[in-house]
């Protein structure tokens, strides 16, 4: 202890620090009041069965300590090993209010003369969260089912019992001045990059905020760009997808509170792959990628060439084609970039709309507005039919990348070609790309080339990236993580 | 607890000048682009699909009397065209007729009647008329080569009927007849030969431009004109209909003549510009339609002979599509026959076209520049003499040995 306040003063300096919280419980340990010492815990963190059953009942008899922390009955018995494996020491009251804030009971044991001797935190049950269960936004078909929850310690047992290995390091630290938040960043230590579980301690270790309430707070601070529309980190909410990363060189960061891992570097082309490419043959698996890469470029370059070529290159379109779509377009009162932007902006309310509304409601609200009101758009001439087609290909293809956040990319860099499409026509969409492609290959996920294996080219790696070579060719390491060895372990 | 919170701003961050932060700059470079862009010329080039007066097919005529052009345009109803399945009573096409000093002015004084952009870049035939044509062609193909909106791959024809009956026509199946002639092109080319798609405006430029004589195919009117969609009614296709039969021969820069229909098919294929001859040839078993599969035609000019003689090689593979022969199976000495009947017709047709072409002074070969080529005087192309040298086999003599015929004759006359 810094020093040695009375008992009372202390638990008076928590009380104080604290607030005098209403869920804050005291209790008096032992027969008289200056021999044992006191037991405290905030009952809305603790699970007062495990309290009640395990800690009290233990806690409870009079107990002495010897010198190797072994406690024996006040009968002098050896009663066995602490029945609770103590969180750990603490040496101030600020400590203690820290330890009591993450959940722990804090037992404070005094001498005869009602001086605290020592103070330690027991961890007794974790705060209500979810059980393990199947992923919402990843969803496969083959393959493991199981997602990460919101207990950093559970997310870590997920973790552990995919890779059990002894150089698989866990780092802890507390994040947020206010939250406190504990946050570990995972890594394989013979594999990853020294570099790269550096900068990613570093990024990690320079975060300064009051709150950590999620792992996209964390995304933010450590990724490497915020002008970007592209996500330079993976965040999945699967664990056997942090540990096939894992295995592969990468550091995985989990924050306590938040389902969803984030793992780095995370490259361009490595978001056109689906867990289950890994849990499929790899042939299917191969043209499965190819199908997504091919949706990816639907949902970027299909409305803003629709408006390039219906408002600037109709000698692009094949004769018969022209004359159909002009015979469609009769009557419509829009030019065709406004006439994309009112389908594409209604999409996305109805979407969102879908999304926020309970789930049974949501369905139906996203495909009886998009029927109901796509038909009665055409019905009433404001769009053309070929436009509802051109809308849902994009929004179908908008779908099927199997990241999240890389589908919301694609929709603003398609909002942003249209507005290119509109203005320029297909000059603008061809700057737009150059501008991408230039963008693309700027941009570097933890020191990792965004645009690698293309850009800087790793040919050993393309066969994890253009095709999904089987798994027994695939003998070595991506050479565009650096990885500390080359050949699999 | 609060004090412990370091501050989120780096102290010499708020020093700084916001104003030049690459993030600031990158903004503004984006904003003064978006700023451009709005202003730029991009935007008002834009035309939208239902702006436009899609021309399927135009034409070109003159007023002799006046000097005048006349140009004739076919546009496109697209809702006709997409309805036609459930109501044939609209007009898919609709023709303006205009007037003007030259070609150029043609565009302009159409803009005077249409209520839509002319957009020309989908003709998909052009038609002149025969005076026209007999007047001058260059300045026609000179303006199409001068647009960057007109495509020098649209099918030119040469029309004998009056304009005005051609370009007021409709024709069934293919309800744009422009279309209709460019698909009648297309499957001759393949089927017989006596059409090649080599009639383009772009290919009748090589052939003047080098010296040589071009053949467009003339487009006629078949019976009285049907110039309303009563037509469509009518199960006869024949009253009225567009059909394409013969060429018209340009030398220079005008038409000087016609190619019959049958020497059509012996013109492309001495120019190496078919792989289809279709030809009925007289055999020992009889009269034998046969049909080219394969057509490889090689030439060469032999300059230094005297007289120089230009030496077509052809390799035939022949398909027999038709046989009335006057015994019941076929054997390899009456396929051996065939062909020699074939290529004895081949040889006759080709020097038949070739002296037509000669005594006409038509260089329809490009004789002409050969010689140039070679060294000779090209003015002595008309001496140059042909020599046709044809390979032949039978390549498919088909389903039948022999014919139902004979075998039919000897069933009937059996008790």
């Amino acid at each position: 202890m810094t020093s040695e306040p009375s008992l009372a003063a202390f638990i008076g300096r928590i009380r104080d620090a604290l607030g005098h919280p209403p869920d804050l419980i005291e209790m008096q340990l032992g027969k008289r009041p200056n021999e044992a010492g006191a037991l405290l815990f905030l009952e809305t963190m603790c699970e007062k069965r495990e309290i009640e059953q395990t800690l009290l009942a233990v806690l409870s008899f009079d107990q002495t300590l010897d010198t190797d922390g072994r406690e024996h009955g006040g009968n002098g018995d050896f009663v066995g090993s602490h029945p609770l494996v103590p969180e750990r020491k603490i040496r101030s009251p600020e400590e203690a209010v820290q330890g009591l804030l993450e959940g722990c009971a804090l037992r404070i044991v005094s001498d005869d003369d009602g001086v605290v001797r020592e103070a330690t935190l027991y961890r007794t049950g974790t705060p209500a969260h979810r059980t393990v269960s199947t992923p919402s936004t990843e969803v496969t078909v083959r393959g493991p089912n199981e997602s990460f929850v919101e207990s950093l310690v559970l997310n870590m047992s997920l973790i552990r019992k995919r890779i059990k290995h002894p150089g698989l390091r866990i780092e802890r630290m507390t994040l947020g001045s206010v939250t406190r938040t504990n946050v570990v960043m995972i890594f394989l230590e013979p594999v990853a990059n020294p570099d790269i579980i550096a900068e990613c301690r570093r990024r990690l270790q320079n975060i300064r905020t009051d709150g950590v309430l999620d792992s996209a707070y964390v995304e933010e601070w450590i990724q490497d760009s915020v002008s970007t529309p592209f996500a330079t980190l993976l965040n999945t909410e699967r664990p056997d997808v942090v540990a096939s990363h894992l295995l592969e060189g990468s550091v995985a960061v989990l924050v306590d509170g938040s389902p969803i891992a984030l793992v780095g570097p995370y490259t361009f082309y490595q978001f056109f792959t689906s867990p289950e490419d890994y849990y499929q043959r790899a042939d299917i698996a191969t043209v499965l990628r190819w199908l997504r890469m091919l949706a990816f470029l639907l949902a970027i370059f299909v409305p803003p060439f629709y408006i390039s070529v219906i408002s600037y290159h109709q000698e692009l379109i094949p004769n018969p084609l022209l004359i159909n779509i002009a015979a469609q377009r009769e009557g419509v009162p829009f030019p065709s970039f406004v006439e994309t932007i009112v389908m594409l902006v209604t999409f996305e309310v109805l979407r969102e709309a879908g999304l926020r509304m309970p789930r049974a409601v949501g369905q139906a609200v996203s495909i009886v507005g998009a029927l109901v009101l796509g038909e009665s758009a055409v019905q009433a001439g404001l769009v053309s039919p070929i436009m509802i087609i051109v809308v849902a290909l994009t929004a179908i293809a908008n779908f099927v990348s199997p990241s999240y956040s890389f589908g919301i990319s694609q929709r603003i860099l398609q909002f942003m070609f249209m507005t290119l499409a509109a203005f320029l026509g297909l000059f603008g969409v061809l700057c737009g790309t150059l501008f991408l492609l230039v963008h693309l290959v700027s941009l570097k996920s933890f020191g990792v080339p965004y645009f690698s294996p293309m850009a800087p080219v790793f040919w050993s790696d393309l066969k994890d990236i253009w095709v999904r070579a089987p798994h027994p060719w695939m003998t070595r390491y991506p050479a565009m993580l650096r990885p500390k060895r080359r050949t699999r372990m | 607890m609060d004090d412990a919170i370091p501050c989120d701003v780096a102290p010499e961050a708020a020093d700084k000048d916001v104003t030049f932060t690459p993030m600031n700059r990158t903004v503004a470079l984006v904003s003064a682009v978006a700023a451009i862009a709005l202003v730029a010329a991009g935007c008002w080039d834009m035309r939208e699909v239902n702006q436009l007066a899609i021309v399927d097919m135009a034409a070109l005529d003159f007023e002799p009397q006046t000097g005048m052009e006349i140009g004739y345009y076919q546009v496109v109803n697209p809702n006709a065209i997409t309805q036609q399945q459930a109501s044939g009573l609209r007009s898919p096409v609709y023709t303006y007729r205009v007037e003007g000093r030259t070609i150029a002015d043609l565009g302009r004084q159409a803009a005077l009647r249409l209520p839509r952009e002319l957009f020309p870049d989908h003709y998909q035939s052009i038609i002149v008329s025969e005076r026209r044509a007999r007047k001058e062609i260059m300045q026609l193909l000179d303006f199409f080569e001068r647009q960057f909106d007109r495509r020098s791959t649209v099918q030119l024809f040469v029309a004998v009927d009056p304009l005005e009956d051609v370009m007021t026509e409709l024709t069934p199946l293919e309800r744009r007849p422009g279309n209709a002639l460019r698909k009648l092109v297309e499957i001759q080319s393949s089927a017989n030969g006596a059409l090649s798609r080599r009639n383009r405006i772009k290919d009748v430029l090589e052939d003047l431009a080098t010296g040589r004589c071009a053949v467009v195919p003339i487009v006629r009117l078949k019976g009285k004109p049907v110039r309303n969609v009563g037509r469509y009614q009518s199960s006869d296709a024949d009253a009225g209909n567009l059909y394409l039969h013969g060429g018209a021969v340009f030398c220079g820069d005008r038409m000087v003549g016609e190619l019959g229909h049958d020497d059509m098919s012996w013109y492309h294929a001495l120019s190496g510009r078919t792989a289809a001859l279709g030809a009925t040839v007289r055999a020992s078993v009889g009269s034998v339609d046969v049909r080219t599969e394969r057509l490889r035609i090689q030439s060469r000019l032999d300059a230094h002979a005297d007289p120089p003689v230009w030496r077509v090689r052809m390799k035939a593979a022949l398909h027999v599509t038709g046989l009335r022969p006057d015994k019941p199976d076929l054997t390899h000495d009456d396929l051996r026959d065939i062909c020699l009947a074939f290529e004895r017709k081949a040889s006759e047709r080709a020097s038949a076209v070739y002296d037509l072409s000669v005594r006409r002074g038509w260089d329809l070969f490009g004789l002409r520049r050969k010689m140039t080529l070679a060294g000779r005087d090209a003015a002595q192309w008309s001496t140059v003499r042909l020599r046709v040298d044809i390979g032949c086999r039978v390549l498919n003599p088909g389903e039948l040995a022999g014919s139902y015929g004979p075998q039919i004759e000897s069933e009937a006359s059996s008790p």
